[in-house]
């Protein structure tokens, strides 16, 4: 079933909504959770919760992807457990290692209580991206978006991992310059 | 800043970003094959924005940011995620259990309520005892939730004369479950068989505002359904079923060497009036006026269905079929790896019901002997929706727009038809002796409204159970009673009745001017 059938069966509040929803992108949304999880248990629950969270969001929202929309909302709903499941030490996996690398981005801020707007960092982070090639740009997503291993993501396009791991560093850098920049570090 | 700030902010980038970056490149080896391919895209891209409006296969009518045969037909296309260690990948398991929470509206499978006998025409001299029970005893997880309902009857002749009645009990229920077991009616004691009809679904309405064709969600949707639309029920336009029907049969698809998630065919028609194009066992279709696209991807295909699609009327006046090897926001590489043919036959209205009618119950169970007489039910309830399916296209709102939104996919309709739970009646002429009573009982299982994808393990297995006592019913009702029948299996979460197992109160007594009556139960076995 095609994406606005779906959103139209949500606006129309019919249960099947939900169905269609996990019937199409069931193994979307797990995959999302499981790289920054990596608990079938934790992973399922949040890939539930998604469901229950769209079906409340929709109507009023109407989402233009409707894919990466629900692939937000995992990702939003698997970090926040992600953190309450180590509120008091950085777990391990990839996200453990995703995180530990955006440390490096984050090093040359003057305090960890520094005030920012979050919509500020997230519009410079968009900016940012589009000064990126078209190429370094969806490394830099697949890592730090969806969590990927990074030979999984030299898979994905074709390339070395050595060199998704220089292009890695080399966006790090240039990330945590455009902070700087932008009075964000 | 920390780490974990900046990981959470990356959550909410530029959306396009993240579409692009789905796209895979493929592999050197397997690249070399598809150069000819990407060469022609890349020209093609060049040339999307001159013909976008031209050609119906790049720009989607009313869309601005769609210019694909599909942004990701029927949702698999080129897989958007796909982790790269598929050995190591462990399919998530499937909620077994699924309940809800007690007192929770949300449900994403409403089962129905049980609702009132009534009378076909109203009797001042005939008055009612009704006894509900809920027999629990069979009711386990795995079944999810069934219980054996029996709704007893006892009807009093106040006159001296005897009275002929025609009753009528409005059950929900979906025609697959009722080719396994029908709901039976006893009169004093004896099996009778009563006549079944299609109720509504909700959606139709006669002045063309609501037009879509979904069962109920809430216990309030069936209410709205017996109160409002019943009574210009049913609607088939006779006429329509006679109409010729050109159909355009795709056969031997193929994907060569293309993943058959992205292998698609394309059929392009020139009509006289797109209104008058339907399909079924397709993946989409646009329209811009004058053409006529209908797509269809390999891995769609469901099991012994033939992607068809159908022109009412007058044929038309050209069509071209083509293959696609890559489907993707802005991408389309036409190849000829993706390759079928069309076969061209004349049929009718009638008759292409009648066909999906027999596709969708073929496997179908048949023990409750009434098969033939539920595809025929089916095949009406079928002939409803398109009646008003082809008129909503044709005399109602439908521009190219709406088209998006309501695709006239019959394949859809058809399971719907078949599939999803709807109101049927059941009626049956009894003799009410003059001063005396007749007993009716009406005795079937239904299963428990719930939450598929309940995620509190506490309210897994939870089961909903709404009775309307009253809803337009015509019986004067004297007495209201609901027993239940439990054997330890399972524990009531949540209720109105009145029912206290553990202090032996297994029978209760209904207001029946009440709205509703609902019952939450957690099945422990």
């Amino acid at each position: 079933m095609e994406d606005q059938k779906i959103i139209d069966l949500y606006v129309k509040r019919d249960e099947k909504a939900i169905e269609k929803t996990a019937d199409k992108y069931g193994k979307y949304c797990f995959s999302i959770a499981y790289n920054v999880l990596m608990s079938h248990e934790d992973s399922e629950e949040c890939v539930n919760d998604t469901w229950i969270k769209t079906w409340n969001t929709i109507p009023p929202a109407m989402p233009e992807c409707f894919r990466i929309f629900l692939g937000k909302i995992t990702r939003n709903l698997s970090f926040d457990k992600y953190r309450y499941n180590h509120s008091e030490k950085r777990g391990g996996g990839v996200i453990g290692a995703v995180l530990d690398e955006l440390e490096e981005v984050v090093a040359g801020s003057d305090s960890v209580e520094e005030a920012y707007e979050r919509k500020i960092l997230v519009e410079a982070i968009n900016t940012y991206l589009h000064t990126l090639s078209k190429r370094d740009c969806n490394i830099f997503i697949r890592r730090y978006f969806y969590g990927e291993e990074t030979k999984d993501i030299a898979q994905r396009y074709a390339i070395k991992e050595s060199n998704v791991l220089m292009i890695l560093s080399r966006t790090r850098k240039k990330l945590q310059q455009h902070l700087k920049e932008e009075a964000l570090l | 800043m920390k780490a974990e700030d900046l990981f959470d902010a990356i959550g909410d980038i530029d959306d396009k970003l993240i579409m692009e970056s789905d796209i895979k490149r493929k592999k050197k080896a397997g690249f070399k094959r598809y150069q000819g391919i990407l060469a022609a895209a890349a020209c093609l891209l060049l040339i999307v924005g001159i013909v976008s409006f031209l050609n119906p296969l790049v720009q989607r009518p009313g869309s601005t940011d769609n210019p694909g045969i599909s942004d990701n037909p029927e949702g698999n296309g080129p897989l958007p995620y796909d982790p790269a260690n598929p050995e190591e990948w462990t399919e998530p398991e499937v909620v077994e259990n699924p309940g809800m929470e007690p007192g929770a509206e949300w449900v994403n499978f409403n089962a129905g309520p049980v609702m009132p006998m009534t009378l076909v025409a109203e009797d001042d001299n005939i008055s009612a005892k009704r006894g509900l029970t809920y027999d629990f005893s069979g009711t386990t997880k795995e079944n999810k939730g069934v219980v054996a309902v029996q709704d007893k009857y006892v009807l009093s002749n106040s006159s001296a004369e005897d009275r002929e009645i025609t009753v009528s009990y409005p059950y929900v229920g979906n025609i697959k479950d009722m080719m396994a077991a029908v709901p039976a009616l006893t009169v004093d004691g004896n099996t009778v068989d009563a006549d079944i009809t299609n109720g509504s679904y909700l959606g139709y309405d006669k002045n063309g505002e609501l037009r879509h064709f979904y069962p109920g969600v809430l216990t309030d949707d069936y209410m709205t359904m017996i109160k409002g639309v019943e009574k210009d029920w049913p609607a088939i336009d006779e006429g329509l079923l006679e109409q010729e029907v050109t159909v355009y049969e795709i056969d031997d698809f193929t994907g060569g060497n293309v993943p058959a998630d992205v292998a698609t065919l394309a059929l392009r028609l020139k009509v006289k009036d797109t209104g008058k194009v339907f399909f079924s066992h397709c993946t989409g279709m646009f329209s811009d006026g004058e053409y006529v696209t209908v797509y269809v991807t390999l891995a769609h295909l469901p099991k012994g269905g033939v992607p068809k699609v159908y022109v009412i009327g007058e044929a038309a006046e050209e069509y071209s079929l083509k293959g696609y090897s890559y489907v993707q926001i802005s991408s389309q590489y036409e190849t000829t790896e993706v390759s079928g043919k069309v076969i061209e036959g004349q049929t009718t209205v009638e008759d292409v019901l009648w066909d999906l009618t027999n596709f969708y119950t073929k496997d179908a169970a048949a023990d409750s002997g009434k098969k033939e007489l539920m595809k025929s039910l089916g095949n009406d309830r079928l002939a409803e929706m398109f009646t008003d399916m082809y008129h909503y296209r044709n005399d109602g709102v439908s521009s190219d727009e709406d088209l998006i939104f309501y695709e006239p996919a019959l394949s859809d309709i058809a399971y719907m038809a078949f599939e999803y739970e709807q109101i049927y009646y059941f009626t049956q002429t009894v003799t009410v002796p003059g001063n005396g009573s007749v007993s009716l009982t009406w005795d079937y299982v239904k299963k428990g409204s719930h939450n598929t994808y309940e995620p509190n393990e506490d309210f897994r297995d939870n089961f909903c159970y709404d009775n309307l006592p009253n809803l337009e019913t015509k019986l004067y009702f004297t007495e209201q009673t609901a027993a239940l029948v439990e054997t330890g299996n399972i524990r009531i979460e949540d209720q109105n009745y009145g029912f206290d197992p553990e202090r032996g109160v297994l029978k209760v007594t209904l207001e029946s001017d009440a709205e509703r009556y609902y019952m939450v139960v957690k099945v422990l076995k």
